[in-house]
């Protein structure tokens, strides 16, 4: 990060500790690029740059924000005065805010990219596309793929004497195929991402997984069954799980969400904080977040308002056990924050987000699961899903799921549709394997919206008696 | 908004327009977009945080023998600009040509005058975005309403374009926008947005007492049955409909597998009430503007005429390669529409509730996803107040539900579309869409057990 912009900086910092009580700033720098191939055709190449910086700060009670990517010295100190007079113009309507206290830290992380971005050429991740591609061109009538790189150096400044660096490097890659069978479609929309360098795409595997999940598609258009009707036993593969744990465990333990700060936005939750330490499920639902998890997508060690990141068991034992909390948010509730504050970008503020969900894994096997059920569906991935916004209602639709009749998985089972409530959901969790897998995914929270990298995860979990609607009207 | 600055980033753009040319591009779209907004965010009927945003950014795309690539230049000075378009060379060098690549718009145009999209009095508005804030709040506080949410916003934005064709397009509008929920509780709430390009036409308390009386409706709460239901969208959540339908008219969604209108040209896709048109070339359209992204000067397109579905949008190069047109839609590399329109019909709100003998009035939805962008199938769920119809009277409220059905089904089943239209941009809405209320028959509601 070059020393002019850290001087910019620390610049603003000194010039708004004269007027505010407190003051931090987040400096940003990022390098990029991505590729988008359809239908075998590439047709975009970008690599961009930018940097920039974000101004928080406190008068009276009044928060006050601003950034730009102009950072001359002259830029800075008169949108800091515009600012300033805004946010001492609102203050006879202002939350009265505090952050509470925390501690100052002066640290340095990056995440080790050991195949480094940089290094990455262009016509390398052309070659991956192309071989995705051809993975794929036999099953999927339609293909559509996606794959961007960022390097992003950010620096945490504030007027209690924190000082924290951070570089991470992050992957990701995005695709939605379609096969046709018989005049009927099927669809596949799905990311992976990490905090890494290419070498995460061994891992990956690409062209395998994704040509091994359209020739399942294929087979479930083509031989697909329609699910009795009635109570069933649902086995969900690791990606249900995690799509189920962000959106009704996660988001729903948002603390902003619970004040009604996201009111007009990403809304609101069912929970309360007098709902903390009463029962939302089973015993056996666990959930965590943990932003320090090595590699991960929603990979940090310090949030955006400088604290130190740590593990948060959102659910423990079937008991809402803790909120995600930012400094404004434990402050009101007369708790310390947690590290769960995170800004998109440099330009917006940070606010209560979610790092790294997951259901804790249990010790059995998938198998043992599935040779559990007498009747009953596995679902290995999913295409729609909803919720609504205090996160109680909610739907899954599985896109590849099978048919389990006494213990074995013996046909494809056309789209079935769980449509449950939260509180149903984790009541109903019968059984948790040791399978521990982790998902990528963008949330958006916010206004500007703000589209933050994730982490869902789980083990497989076995859901007792569900109501699961058979979407297929007839035998195929 | 900073002139000096604006001047500088132009200087800036057409050196690097000239060494991207000199550096061996066939084609190079050099765009500066500078853009500065106030925003003022609230809960609790209380201002939560006051913001100010400032953002330049100059960003190039250019194809070199159907090579194309985009890149974006930090600072203004030389050095960046020359490095850039050196970068962008060796870059194309890299990738592989597209040959469904034709090309980019030939200039010169000539632009419209529309003093309509930029109002000075916005661009220096200052502080007084708080004052609207404000405003919100105290008129939506009425009756049972405990609490108010929501953000005011005032932002200037100017661009600049220039590309290797002869294309030179200056652009400069303003934007004013309020949404606002008035919450008597989680479970009973109302919504509301007013966006306007001007002070004259930014109804802030129109919406807060809008949002403020819907959410005073003081009706008993019950749980409905899954099945069909006729249901009369407000502006709000039909604005989410006519996003994906005008999403689904890209040709580059159709190529993709994203749309459900793919081999729909010039046959029927909704009744035949229903004519959808994007015209970002409109007065005061929340989405217009002089140009679209390669420099062809906007213009209206009718893309369902009473139902039958007329065009796909198109940039140059896919028009080529389908031998028509283009709709000036770029997006250089995906079509898209700017300013969505649904005509106007002959129904009040009044007319369309007597006409339901078993429905919903939906104000508002929230999470809508596709099981299938093919085949239009969809769920999405009713947030905010949704109210029962029965035998053309509202009987009740209801929460809980879910709308599963499919757009096409949707589209087909239109059977009457109001008379006042209201412009829509909002969390879910992220083209702005002016539309009326509409009423659509038989449309399947679920609820978990």
């Amino acid at each position: 990060m070059k020393q002019s912009l850290l001087d910019s900086v620390e610049y603003a910092i000194k010039y708004l500790e004269k007027f505010s009580s407190y003051a931090e700033a987040r400096l940003e720098s990022s390098d990029s690029s991505g590729f988008m191939m359809k239908n075998g055709l590439l047709e975009a190449s970008s690599q961009d740059s930018y940097h920039g910086a974000g101004f928080r700060f406190i008068i009276g009670k009044s928060l006050g924000f601003f950034s730009t990517d102009n950072l001359a010295k002259k830029n800075i100190k008169k949108l800091a005065e515009k600012s300033i007079r805004a946010t001492k113009k609102a203050a006879r309507l202002a939350e009265p805010i505090s952050l509470g206290d925390e501690k100052r830290y002066s640290a340095k992380y990056d995440v080790k990219d050991r195949e480094k971005i940089s290094d990455f050429s262009p016509d390398r991740k052309v070659s991956l596309l192309k071989e995705i591609n051809s993975a794929l061109s036999k099953s999927a009538a339609e293909r559509y793929f996606s794959i961007h790189d960022c390097v992003t150096e950010k620096y945490f400044i504030n007027t209690s004497g924190s000082r924290i660096f951070s570089r991470i490097p992050r992957i990701s890659f995005y695709y939605n195929f379609s096969v046709l069978s018989g005049g009927k479609s099927s669809q596949r929309s799905w990311m992976y991402g990490a905090s890494a360098g290419y070498e995460i795409l061994r891992k990956w595997n690409l062209p395998e997984t994704l040509s091994r999940e359209s020739e399942a598609l294929l087979k479930n258009l083509a031989k697909g069954v329609r699910l009795p009707r009635g109570k069933v036993d649902v086995v969900c593969a690791p990606e249900i799980v995690a799509i189920m744990v962000h959106e009704s465990a996660g988001h729903p333990g948002e603390a902003d969400r619970v004040l009604g700060r996201e009111a007009a936005q990403a809304g609101e939750s069912f929970m309360t904080p007098a709902m903390l330490n009463t029962r939302i499920g089973s015993d056996l639902v666990n959930i965590a977040d943990d932003p320090t998890i090595p590699g991960s997508y929603g990979y940090y060690l310090y949030d955006d308002e400088g604290v130190k990141a740590r593990k948060r068991m959102l659910i423990q034992g079937g008991m809402i056990n803790e909120f995600l909390q930012n400094r404004e948010t434990a402050s009101f509730l007369g708790v310390q924050s947690n590290g769960a504050a995170r800004a998109v970008n440099y330009s917006v503020e940070p606010i209560v987000r979610m790092a790294n969900t997951y259901f804790v894994p249990g010790k059995q096997k998938e198998e043992e699961l599935i040779e559990s059920v007498k009747l009953g569906v596995y679902m290995k991935n999913f295409m729609e899903w909803n919720i609504d916004d205090v996160r109680l209602n909610q739907k899954y639709v599985g896109a590849e799921a099978y048919l389990i009749k006494n213990g074995r998985i013996v046909a494809p089972v056309v789209k079935p549709v769980i449509e449950t409530t939260t509180p149903a959901l984790y009541s109903s969790v019968s059984g948790v394997a040791d399978n521990l897998e982790f998902h990528s995914g963008t949330c958006g929270k916010g206004e500007p919206m703000q589209a933050i990298p994730v982490w869902f995860g789980g083990p497989t979990v076995k859901l007792s008696k569900m109501e699961v609607l058979p979407k297929a009207a007839r035998r195929f | 908004m900073d002139n000096e600055f604006f001047q500088r980033g132009k200087e800036a753009a057409e050196k690097l327009l000239y060494f991207v040319k000199k550096s061996g591009a066939d084609d190079a779209i050099v765009s500066l977009l500078s853009r500065e907004s106030s925003q003022v965010k609230f809960s609790n009927s209380r201002i939560s945080n006051n913001m100010l945003y400032q953002s330049s950014s100059l960003s190039v795309f250019a194809s070199f023998g159907k090579r194309i690539v985009s890149t974006s230049v930090k600072t203004f000075d030389n050095r960046a600009i020359r490095k850039g378009a050196d970068f962008l060379s060796k870059f194309a060098a890299c990738v592989e040509p597209n040959p469904n690549y034709m090309g980019i718009a030939e200039g010169p145009f000539t632009y419209r005058k529309d003093s309509s999209l930029f109002d000075l009095r916005v661009e220096k508005l200052g502080d007084r975005i708080v004052d609207y804030a404000e405003e919100g709040i105290s008129r939506a506080s009425t009756g049972r309403v405990k609490r108010v949410a929501g953000n005011a916003e005032a932002s200037t934005e100017r661009t600049y374009l220039i590309t290797s064709n002869s294309v030179k397009c200056e652009d400069k509008s303003t934007a004013l926008y309020l949404s606002l929920r008035a919450i008597i509780d989680k479970d009973d709430s109302a919504h509301m947005v007013a966006v306007s390009r001007n002070i004259q036409g930014f109804d802030v308390s129109g919406c807060a007492e809008q949002a403020a009386s819907l959410a005073n409706m003081n009706v008993p709460v019950e749980k409905i049955s899954p099945g069909k239901y006729d249901i009369i969208f407000y502006p709000l959540p039909f604005a989410v409909m006519l996003d994906l339908t005008a999403n689904a008219c890209s040709i580059f969604d159709v190529e993709s597998g994203f749309s459900f209108l793919e081999k729909k040209l010039g046959r029927r896709v909704s009744s035949n009430n229903f004519t959808l048109i994007d015209n970002a070339s409109k007065e005061y359209g929340f989405g217009s503007g002089l140009s679209d992204d390669e420099g062809v000067p906007t213009q209206k397109n009718v893309l369902i005429d009473r139902g039958i579905l007329k065009t796909y949008l198109h940039n140059t190069s896919t028009a080529r390669r389908y031998k028509t047109r283009t709709t000036a839609s770029a997006g250089l590399i995906a079509p898209q529409a700017a300013n969505i329109i649904l005509s106007k019909g002959n129904y009040s709100l009044d007319e369309m509730i007597r006409s339901v003998r078993r429905g919903i009035i939906v104000t508002n939805t929230w999470y809508t996803r596709f099981q299938n962008y093919r085949t239009g199938e969809f769920s999405t769920l009713p947030r905010d107040k949704a109210l029962v119809v029965e035998n053309g009277k509202i009987k009740c409220a209801t929460r809980g539900i879910r709308i599963a059905d499919s757009m096409p089904n949707l589209l087909s089943k239109v059977s009457a579309i109001g008379k006042d239209s209201r412009q829509i941009l909002s969390w879910e809405v992220e083209v702005p869409v002016d539309t009326p209320p509409v009423l659509v028959k038989g449309i399947n509601i679920t609820r978990p057990n």
